[in-house]
């Protein structure tokens, strides 16, 4: 048979896999699945060496195939076989080893005996003080724990759970969906996040798909950092998610002074979506299209460049200590202590409308390092 | 970017309650939907029509050539990097378009491609080409 004819009946037997596995039929779309990757296999043999491009094409399609089907041996094996062959094109070269870094974080997740959530978000930090492999704790400490706050705030919005302005999210959530850090091949500093899964069978609303939930977190990101406001208010209707969710969004994003990049992937995506220091001006034009209040003539914006000292959620208050001197901030309105939290005792802006001499009401915070 | 004022006619079958209730998944039914109106704009647009899927590992790819190229390998075909959007604008489509086209031409390296964005409530397709490195 030729590459064609077999590449043919791959990509039917590959089409009936996924509906399979749109329907939930596991079993029936991992024997497709694996059929149809031992014939891409077989497409692959017949092509000549001169045929680069098909050859890139048809040698990740293969790895992908079996690796949907669970035989990460075989799809690793090829994987690793092709990516030494000096003919395979860069493109190619650059999807089998995202590849093998979703083989080795799945074979990583097997071993772990514990059930997850298929799905996972691999997550780049790029630039600035960053190195291949190494980066300042401070900043992963940082980005991991806003990444966290991010998965229980897309579960809770996924599951119909009320909007929470304060405290963790319920102990019932964070036991059966613990967010698990996987170690990823070094490239910048990488690491991945998966959800475990959860125990309780209907711990999910039925309409709840919960593979979803790392593809909800990826379109929540990309559609904070857009530049029109529509698609996030597509998907998130709620207005307290969204401002919470361009809220946590804007900690992730760079400032340019520690890492200038942050990327994220569902499991071998090659293509992420990314937040650069630009992201930041498209989240704020999202967050200061709808004032936080109306203000009267003579109410004057003020910028505040300093330290978060203390904040008082329930009290709704906050302290920044400005060269030494501390000013106290009212009205912390939807701000929330996943949001606000982290920023304590760092450099952050506070935006704040005097109302009167000795009164500031708030309107943002952001950190500033 | 320039937005062709010529319209297009789209003739499609009304879905009923069971097609609907089939692509009740808002992600899966966009997606979808894109890859239709895309498929068929290229066709118009630039004369290239699907020659052959392949395996990402989250999705597949969609490979398109000109019309009457023999599908013996993939040689000269161009990846179509489809997108759609079901809320937004022109600007969102546009915006859209730049970050597909930033995405590819990362991803692409020495593999042609094009970027398509589908805008379903502006009803309009935004299609750009993204070099060819050989």
């Amino acid at each position: 048979m030729t590459w064609a004819q077999l590449h043919a009946d791959s990509e039917r037997l590959a089409i009936e896999a996924q509906l399979a596995a749109r329907a939930r039929d596991m079993a029936r779309a991992i024997d497709l699945y694996k059929r149809a990757g031992d014939l891409e296999r077989q497409a692959l043999d017949q092509l000549d060496v001169s045929k680069t491009r098909t050859r890139g094409i048809t040698a990740v399609s293969a790895v992908a195939l079996w690796f949907k089907a669970g035989e990460y041996a075989l799809a690793e094996q090829l994987a690793h076989s092709m990516l030494a062959d000096p003919h395979i094109p860069d493109f190619a070269r650059e999807d089998l080893r995202s590849l093998v870094q979703g083989i080795w974080t799945e074979s990583s997740k097997q071993k772990a005996g514990v059930a997850f959530v298929p799905g996972q978000v691999l997550v780049s930090v790029k630039g600035g003080e960053v190195v291949t492999g190494g980066a300042p704790l401070d900043l992963i400490v940082d980005n991991v724990q806003t990444i966290q706050a991010m998965f229980y705030r897309t579960i809770e919005y996924v599951n119909g759970v009320s909007h929470r302005r304060v405290g963790r999210p319920t102990k019932e959530l964070q036991e059966s969906c613990r967010p698990w850090l996987f170690q990823s091949a070094p490239g910048s500093y990488q690491f991945s996040v998966a959800i475990q899964k959860p125990a309780q069978p209907d711990f999910f609303k039925p309409a709840i798909e919960p593979e979803r939930i790392a593809q909800h977190f990826l379109e929540i990101v990309s559609a904070s950092s857009g530049e029109g406001t529509s698609v996030l208010e597509k998907l998130v209707p709620d207005e307290n998610y969204r401002s919470t969710f361009l809220k946590l969004t804007r900690n992730l994003a760079p400032t340019g002074k520690t890492f200038d990049r942050i990327e994220f992937r569902g499991s071998g995506e090659t293509r992420p979506v990314a937040l650069g220091v630009e992201s930041r001006v498209n989240i704020n034009q999202q967050l200061r299209k709808k004032p936080p209040f109306p203000t009267t003539v003579g109410e004057v914006l003020e910028e505040f460049r300093g330290t978060l000292r203390a904040v008082h959620l329930d009290k709704d208050w906050l302290e920044v200590v400005v060269d030494s001197v501390s000013v106290h901030v009212e009205g912390l309105q939807d701000t929330v202590d996943d949001v606000i939290g982290p920023m304590v005792n760092r450099a952050v802006i506070v935006r704040a409308v005097r109302v009167s001499i000795k009164m500031l009401k708030f309107v943002d915070i952001e950190l500033s390092d | 970017m320039q937005w062709s004022q010529k319209p297009r006619l789209v003739e499609f079958q009304r879905p009923d309650v069971r097609v609907l209730n089939a692509w009740a998944n808002n992600i899966d039914t966009t997606e979808s939907g894109a890859y239709g109106v895309c498929l068929a704009a290229v066709e118009v647009e630039e004369q290239l029509v699907a020659v052959r899927r392949a395996e990402t590992l989250t999705g597949a790819d969609w490979y398109v050539a000109p019309i009457g190229t023999e599908p013996d390998d993939l040689e000269s075909c161009f990846r179509l990097e489809v997108s759609g959007l079901d809320a937004g604008g022109r600007a969102e489509v546009a915006a859209r378009l730049r970050q597909k086209v930033e995405q590819t031409r990362r991803g692409a390296s020495n593999l042609p491609a094009i970027a398509s964005v589908v805008g379903f409530k502006e009803k309009s397709v935004a299609i750009q080409k993204v070099g060819d490195g050989g």
